[in-house]
């Protein structure tokens, strides 16, 4: 992973590389006990977080808008959110049981819900950091205990999808999985979260739905426009997790098919779609 | 001449006008909530409409390298209808949002007790908040609304400096004025001020506290009218200096208020190629293709 830039979600689960580059670290260390001690603190946190943390981008060098690897704000709202789900589903013991929390598949059917609100009532950014933080929480990788359920599986089936259409089998390759799986309940919750946000046109979101997450969670007809929807909305492929290790026949395909109707109209090939030609996968 | 035109509906109008607006010197923009014309029918038609404020055309003012910032409310008009009312209690949660520097346009359109009811309740979210306020008066019978609209604000506590009463003339700028209020003019084609009359009073009144603004909508409406106002203030006698206090600093500084203005330019952003296809940075391509 040498040379990769991290990116919000890894930032998020490294704090103390995440403090210098924050307007306002103090604000950064209150907040996270504030939610670690009551997640009802987390919305009004996420919705401070650009003006206390800072909105610029983690890269500037590279990715000057940071739509690409992500803000500032991004990561601390992720980290913000990593701090709730460490406390919500690491200790057992709650000093306060709420009623219903002692299973840790509720606990994590408690975050996905808190995540879900965050989304739908979030303003771009926030939203940026609901699904950085779904990042984060699928590289944290060994999930904890509390967190661990049935992952849901990869690809899913799509009973809107005309029947006519033929489907892709995904390659069966599972095993070798880009990224952990969340269990269940987050990664139900997230899955439509990350499509809403591939549907947006705000550059950002799009970007930020594409990341560890949606490598390992979105089904392959979905995560495949999403790779081409960059190309088409000039975000750098960068963007994406696990490119290389997802990337199939039919990826290539699509793109082979976008670079004959980009000649055909006399444009050029951008690079990304070059990237995408070469994808040999069978 | 740099420009914050500190209230005009951008939802309304085409990426030409943002392009237009750039090169006039607009480098931000504050868009309040109001009306779309057609009434909307439920609560939930305003939070998507919030949230295309705070969101998509905030994105899409970007593109073209102008800031763009919200003040969020229920319209008085919408304000008669009870399934509107409703949103109400939507609004708190919008006024912590990155950008949104104001609660506006509150006020007066007919002058109803529902009107009167929605207005002191949303003054009072704003001193919750800790924002300013954006305050329209209404088109017919206005020098009574004014009144009654500074009686409101009074009745609220809120300090004057906090509230800017936009849409005034020469029949109601000196009660904003005397009030200590920050007095705003809507220049418009053929309705509300013109560039002419509005330097006149900027003579009489002075440059402290006074706001221009095209309120450019969904109606006639002229989106540069802000920079036709600063040239008919150079060409009346102003200064450089004077122009910038009225189309910059002025906004800036009753904005700022809110501790929630960005005023430095769009990071990404290069002038005279917007939305910028085939922007290289460092050999990396951002913010670079088409609409898909």
């Amino acid at each position: 992973m040498t040379g990769v830039p991290r990116s919000a979600g890894d930032l998020a689960l490294d704090p103390a590389a995440l403090r210098p580059l924050l307007r306002n670290p103090g604000w950064f260390d209150t907040a996270r006990a504030a939610v670690a001690a009551d997640p009802s603190a987390l919305p009004r946190a996420f919705a401070l977080a650009g003006r206390r943390a800072g909105r610029g981008p983690l890269h500037p060098a590279t990715d000057p808008a940071g739509v690409v690897h992500g803000t500032v704000d991004d990561a601390a709202r992720a980290a913000l959110v990593v701090a709730l789900a460490t406390v919500d589903t690491r200790t057992p013991h709650h000093d306060v049981p709420r009623p219903g929390t002692h299973s840790p598949e509720i606990a994590a059917t408690e975050l996905a819900t808190r995540l879900t609100t965050l989304y739908h009532q979030g303003d771009t950014a926030e939203r940026r950091g609901v699904l950085r933080a779904l990042d984060a929480l699928v590289v944290r990788g060994s999930a904890p205990t509390a967190l661990t359920g049935h992952a849901v599986p990869r690809e899913r089936t799509a009973p809107s999808r005309s029947p006519r259409t033929p489907l892709e089998p995904d390659v069966p390759g599972t095993s070798a999985t880009p990224a952990s799986s969340l269990p269940e309940p987050l990664a139900t919750a997230g899955i439509p979260l990350a499509e809403d946000a591939l549907r947006a046109n705000d550059t950002s979101l799009v970007a930020a739905a594409v990341g560890p997450f949606g490598a390992r969670h979105l089904d392959a007809h979905t995560w495949r426009h999403a790779v081409l929807k960059l190309v088409f909305l000039g975000v750098p492929l960068d963007a994406v997790a696990h490119l290389d290790e997802r990337a199939d026949a039919e990826l290539a395909r699509m793109a082979r098919d976008l670079a004959a109707e980009r000649r055909a109209a006399g444009r050029d090939i951008p690079p990304d779609l070059t990237r995408l030609l070469r994808i040999t996968k069978e | 001449m740099r420009i914050l035109d500190p209230h005009i509906h951008m939802t309304s109008r085409t990426t030409d006008d943002y392009e237009a607006m750039y090169a006039a010197g607009v480098r931000a923009v504050v868009e309040p909530a109001f009306w779309l014309g057609q009434p909307r029918t439920s609560a939930a038609s305003f939070t998507d409409y919030f949230d295309s404020l705070v969101g998509w055309e905030r994105f899409r003012a970007a593109q073209f390298g102008i800031r763009h910032h919200a003040a969020i409310a229920l319209n008085p008009k919408e304000a008669n209808d009870p399934r509107c009312r409703e949103v109400l209690t939507e609004i708190p949660r919008y006024l912590l949002k990155d950008g949104v520097v104001a609660v506006g346009e509150v006020g007066f359109d007919s002058m109803t007790p529902a009107e009167d009811e929605a207005f002191a309740a949303q003054l009072e979210l704003a001193r919750d908040a800790d924002l300013p306020v954006l305050v329209h008066t209404p088109h017919r019978d206005k020098l009574a609304g004014t009144r009654r609209t500074l009686d409101v604000v009074r009745e609220s506590g809120l300090p004057p400096e906090r509230v800017l009463v936009d849409h005034l003339n020469e029949t109601t700028v000196a009660l904003v004025h005397d009030a200590g209020m920050w007095a705003g003019f809507s220049v418009y084609p053929d309705t509300k001020m013109d560039e002419r009359r509005t330097v006149a009073l900027l003579r009489e009144y002075g440059t402290t506290r006074m706001i221009v603004n095209s309120a450019a909508d969904w109606g006639r409406s002229d989106p540069l009218k802000t920079a036709r106002t600063g040239r008919e203030m150079l060409a009346a006698g102003f200064s450089d200096d004077d122009v910038d206090q009225v189309l910059w600093r002025n906004p800036a500084e009753f904005y700022g208020q809110s501790g929630n203005l960005v005023l430095d330019p769009v990071p990404g952003f290069v002038a005279g190629e917007p939305p910028a296809p085939g922007v290289e940075f460092e050999g990396s391509s951002v913010l670079r293709g088409v609409r898909a």
